[in-house]
């Protein structure tokens, strides 16, 4: 029974939730509570079952529980899935990070719960499949359908300014992702000349060999769907408008899995399709990484509005993402991979944070704030955890990510800057520290000067459970992040060997780091 | 010409339309007003029975009368194709004409003309037959245009589109002389195998193949030649504008493949051809998209779309190759049923005196009328091209061939147009779920099954069919190939 289930679990995890959305449908339309305990129950299952794929995992660099069944053959169009050390940890923060958001919608949507608690488990079910996929053409169809969820999420539940982010949200994800697909179909009409096989098999069309100018122009296709999802610098100017007009339960996905779709997307596909595109471009890609780490520290520390100052950060960490990956040493990219992750953990807690405050105080503003950690000590205290994860305190998650994305690219041989982009990036870490600990201190500490904040409650039971399980993997990786990258370190591994064979002597993180001294001596 | 037996076999279906045509308009004298429903029980099993003998008879190739008139895959294809937009169109007329007071048994004997009009010229063999077809499928869309000739728009929209017509057909009529001069032949695999004496032969012929486009391309409305598709869209009833939308165009196409697969296929012209049709494709889609953005009314801004659609449609014409054609063929499909699906939803906001296709009358409908709302975005979702609809793979496989050939350019063009295309489609979806609802319409008015149970059928059907086209496009995908592969000349 288990061992028939090992092919077929990572379709159940997929098409799970999408049962889900559309089972809730059959409950009464005014009863909260029952969709609400519904989808909670499936999201729990759903975290369960993610579980099972990482027991199941074994430490190796092929894709793993894979499952083929045909679909369009004459285009060579297959339903494959499969999952690899990098998508792993994204999946299961894909499914707890759902968990943690239908946890936290029991009070923070006030109408339409079960048509929100639907598009969210709906819009697992794309992202699962996004990061699962193994053929391109199945990898496109779950990354346009995973807009058409969040458009409504932030629509419909969203603020004051909601049509506009998403039309603003929608419209630029599919610039990018149409692109990108023209790019896909070119790729697959070159390897059907070279080989005479039409296919969009993810594993075939890596053996595809294309010449320089168009391997330039597919990277620059493919680079600019990733960018905009990620957001690189200058691609990033949908990101706050999303943030601020989202519903909490939508900035933590949006910023917890969504943005990662574009991090994933570089790592999986971009980077090992156009090796030699990726050693040209590298220097620009390096460049806007760098400028987003700092530019996106900078804006956050004028921001009066916590949402947007969260946002911003996010600009920040993801652009370390992107240093860590385009290093293409393992000890950076496993840093990238684990980062992602990272972000998804504490800038969703972030998001989730703000959102508590915001279900009690119907106002975001820094200003309108002060001396909380007296009002709501338990708050207080999540808050100050969560802050420095993202800070990067170690001990914490935050650090683990960053130290090892700076280590790697400062060892990395692929660019002769490359040190140089590491150190200014370093910068990008201070001033993480000074946006965060003085927006902490603006909210938390001081007298309580406004009266509308003395009589805030605390943390309910509820809230406190779901912000104890974030904190358990923030500890996690901060003080054992072998779980994590052990299990990267085979497929992360391969793309540097494919991408980059200078780095490839720069081996794991603690053998990295002996290397990086023995250089530094001869 | 002595006629066999197997010529009147083989156009059977045209005459089963011709022949409901004649006993609804015979029956329809004897029948009370609140009998009328049963004209249309009479056309929709004239259709039937028309696809049906189609589908039965669908290897079948005989080229008969002459060489007038084809039976092969492509005009069983397109005749299956039109039979079903003829049925859906009578299924969303049942309760519209009635309330909008012009419950004629003529509006159905009219549909079935016109139907068998394009059946015509989706199976000619001949110059003269292709034009024949044009002008029997025109006329009684003219008419049909103008059905509600108590409204000044619909008699405005009739007019409109009459003498737009009239003046197309000369184009087209002045084309095929031209062609006639210099091949000295009107059949088209004669065409086909036309070899140029000379330069002036040559010139002349390829003038002829330029008025031919103009002449067809009004009626598939490619820029310049739209002028008329907005008012005319939006003045005529709206199962009508349903109909001309994707039957007309269809139909269009089929006379665009059959001419540019078998009659001009010959390189000497196709590279002029090609040109032409790219630089159309080009700016019909651009215009149609850009001026979609600005529209409000939501009959005008699927005008517009029509016309982009077109542009997407020319665009994979110029490749000329298997899987463009069976790309045309397959979008052809795709979009037929998803905007009859969205004329359809218009069907059911209007009430008697009013249209109800003002963006603002969607407003809140997603919240109101749950079921409409998800239908009418199922269909809007599939013309902008997303996932998994059977609109995005028509759009996957025109430009997947388009990109196969070459063309990036337009390639790309296109894409980003369809981005464009979001945009304005986007803004009918978040009407409908994310605007507060003004009250213009009685709440009632706004249920899909409002209208009767034949407009709830077929767009359920639609919603559903959009959806299963997009995912399992096996079955008509691989009709499609073999059908473009059959026409095209064996090397």
């Amino acid at each position: 029974m288990l061992s028939s289930l090992y092919h077929y679990i990572l379709t159940l995890v997929i098409f799970l939730p999408f049962a889900a959305a559309l089972l809730i449908f059959l409950l009464p339309k005014n009863n909260k509570k029952m969709s609400l305990n519904f989808a909670l129950i499936f999201s729990v299952f759903e975290f369960l079952l993610s579980l099972l794929i990482f027991k199941w995992f074994k430490i190796n660099d092929a894709f793993q529980m894979q499952l083929g069944m045909e679909w369009i053959p004459q285009w060579g169009i297959i339903y494959h899935v499969g999952v690899d050390g990098i998508s792993l940890f994204l999946v299961l923060l894909t499914t707890f990070l759902t968990m943690i958001v239908v946890l936290a919608a029991y009070s923070a949507v006030k109408e339409r719960v079960r048509e929100y608690l639907a598009a969210m488990l709906f819009l697992e079910f794309a992202m699962l499949g996004t990061f699962l996929s193994l053929n391109m053409f199945l990898f496109y169809v779950f990354w346009e359908l995973m807009l058409i969820p969040m458009y409504f999420l932030i629509g419909v539940w969203g603020g004051e300014r909601r049509i506009y982010a998403a039309v603003k949200f929608f419209i630029y994800t599919m610039v990018g992702s149409l692109l990108m697909l023209v790019a896909i179909i070119a790729m697959a009409w070159s390897y059907k000349a070279q080989t005479g096989e039409m296919t969009f098999e993810y594993a075939k069309l890596l053996n595809s060999e294309l010449p320089i100018k168009a391997q330039l122009l597919m990277f620059g296709a493919f680079a600019l769907a990733f960018a905009i999802k990620v957001p690189m610098f200058p691609f990033h100017t949908w990101l706050p408008d999303a943030h601020v007009e989202a519903p909490t339960g939508g900035s933590v996905i949006l910023a917890g899995v969504l943005l990662k779709m574009g991090t994933y997307g570089f790592l999986r596909f971009a980077i090992p399709f156009f090796p030699e595109a990726v050693m040209k471009l590298l220097p620009y890609m390096m460049v806007l990484a760098t400028i987003g780490i700092i530019y996106g520290a900078l804006v956050s520390m004028v921001q009066p509005d916590l949402k947007k100052l969260v946002a911003y950060s996010s600009v920040s960490h993801l652009g370390f993402v992107m240093l860590g990956m385009f290093a293409l040493t393992t000890i950076g990219v496993q840093g990238s991979v684990l980062q992602m992750v990272n972000h998804g953990i504490s800038t969703g807690a972030l998001f989730l944070l703000v959102g508590v405050i915001y279900e009690r105080r119907h106002t975001r503003l820094i200003s309108e704030f002060g001396g909380l950690s007296k009002v709501m000590p338990v708050y207080g205290t999540m808050f100050m955890i969560v802050m420095l994860s993202s800070v990067g305190l170690p001990g914490l998650n935050g650090f683990v990510g960053e130290f090892l994305i700076l280590v790697g690219t400062f060892t990395s041989k692929a660019h002769p800057w490359m040190k140089a982009f590491a150190v200014i990036s370093a910068l990008g870490v201070i001033f993480a520290a000074v946006y965060l600990l003085w927006m902490f201190q603006r909210v938390m500490f001081g007298p309580v000067k406004n009266p509308a904040n003395e009589g805030l409650s605390d943390l309910n039971a509820r809230e406190v459970v779901m912000f104890l399980l974030i904190l358990v993997f923030i500890f996690w990786i901060g003080i054992y992040p072998k779980t994590f990258t052990d299990r990267m370190e085979p497929a992360v591994n391969k793309i540097v060997e494919r991408v980059a064979p200078m780095n490839v002597k720069i081996k794991t993180a603690n053998v990295g780091v002996h290397e990086m001294r023995g250089e530094g001596n001869r | 010409m002595n006629l066999k037996l197997v010529d009147f076999g083989s156009i059977c279906p045209l005459l089963v339309l011709c022949v409901t045509a004649f006993v609804v308009l015979i029956v329809d004298l004897f029948l009370d007003e609140n009998e009328k429903y049963l004209n249309g029980l009479i056309s929709l099993l004239g259709f039937s029975v028309a696809l049906g003998w189609l589908y039965w008879v669908r290897d079948y190739q005989v080229i008969t009368f002459g060489g007038f008139y084809i039976m092969d895959m492509l005009s069983i294809y397109f005749g299956i194709l039109f039979c079903l937009i003829g049925g859906v169109t009578v299924l969303l007329s049942f309760n519209y004409i009635k309330i909008e007071g012009v419950n004629k048994g003529e509006f159905y004997v009219l549909l079935l003309f016109a139907t068998a009009g394009m059946m015509i010229l989706s199976s000619a063999g001949n110059l003269v037959m292709l034009f024949l077809g044009l002008e029997t499928m025109s006329i009684p869309v003219y008419v049909l245009a103008g059905f509600r000739r108590n409204r000044p728009e619909g008699v405005e929209s009739a007019m409109k589109y009459f003498l737009v017509g009239a003046f197309a057909a000369g184009f087209l009529l002045y084309g095929i002389a031209l062609i006639y001069a210099a091949a000295g032949t009107f059949d088209i695999a004669a065409i086909a195998a036309f070899e140029p004496a000379s330069i002036v032969n040559q010139k002349l012929f390829l003038l002829g193949i330029g008025f031919v486009i103009i002449g067809v391309g009004f009626k598939v409305s490619a820029v310049p030649f739209h002028m008329w598709t907005p008012d005319v869209y939006q003045g005529a009833p709206t199962p009508v504008t349903a109909y001309m939308s994707v039957g007309v165009k269809a139909a269009g196409f089929a006379a665009f493949i059959r001419l540019f697969y078998v009659a001009f296929a010959n390189e000497l012209f196709s590279v002029d051809w090609r040109m032409v049709i790219y630089v159309l494709s080009i700016v019909t889609m651009t215009l149609g998209n850009v001026v979609a953005l600005t529209q409000t009314n939501l009959k005008r801004m699927l005008a517009y779309s029509s016309i982009a659609h077109a542009g997407y449609l020319l665009a994979a014409l110029v490749p000329g190759t298997i899987e463009a054609g069976a790309g045309i063929l397959f979008y052809l499909v795709a979009y037929a049923i998803m905007n009859l699906g969205a004329f359809g939803c218009i069907v059911l906001t209007s009430w008697k005196g009013r249209e109800g296709d003002d963006l603002k009358d969607f407003r809140g409908m997603g919240w109101e009328k749950p079921v409409m709302g998800v239908v009418l975005t199922i269909f809007l979702l599939s013309l902008a091209g997303i996932p998994p609809t059977a609109g995005f793979l028509g759009k996957f496989y025109v430009f997947a061939a388009i990109i196969k050939a070459k063309y990036y350019w337009l390639a790309v063009i296109g894409i980003l147009n369809s981005v464009v295309a979001v945009y304005y489609y986007l803004r009918v979806i978040l009407a409908m779920y994310m605007e507060p609802a003004e009250v213009t319409v009685h709440p009632d008015d706004r249920s899909i099954f409002a209208r009767g149970p034949f407009v709830a059928a077929s767009l359920l059907a639609s919603a559903a069919l959009t959806l299963v086209l997009g995912l399992w496009p096996q079955y008509i995908y691989v009709a499609a190939l073999r059908t473009i592969g059959h026409i095209l000349p064996k090397i």
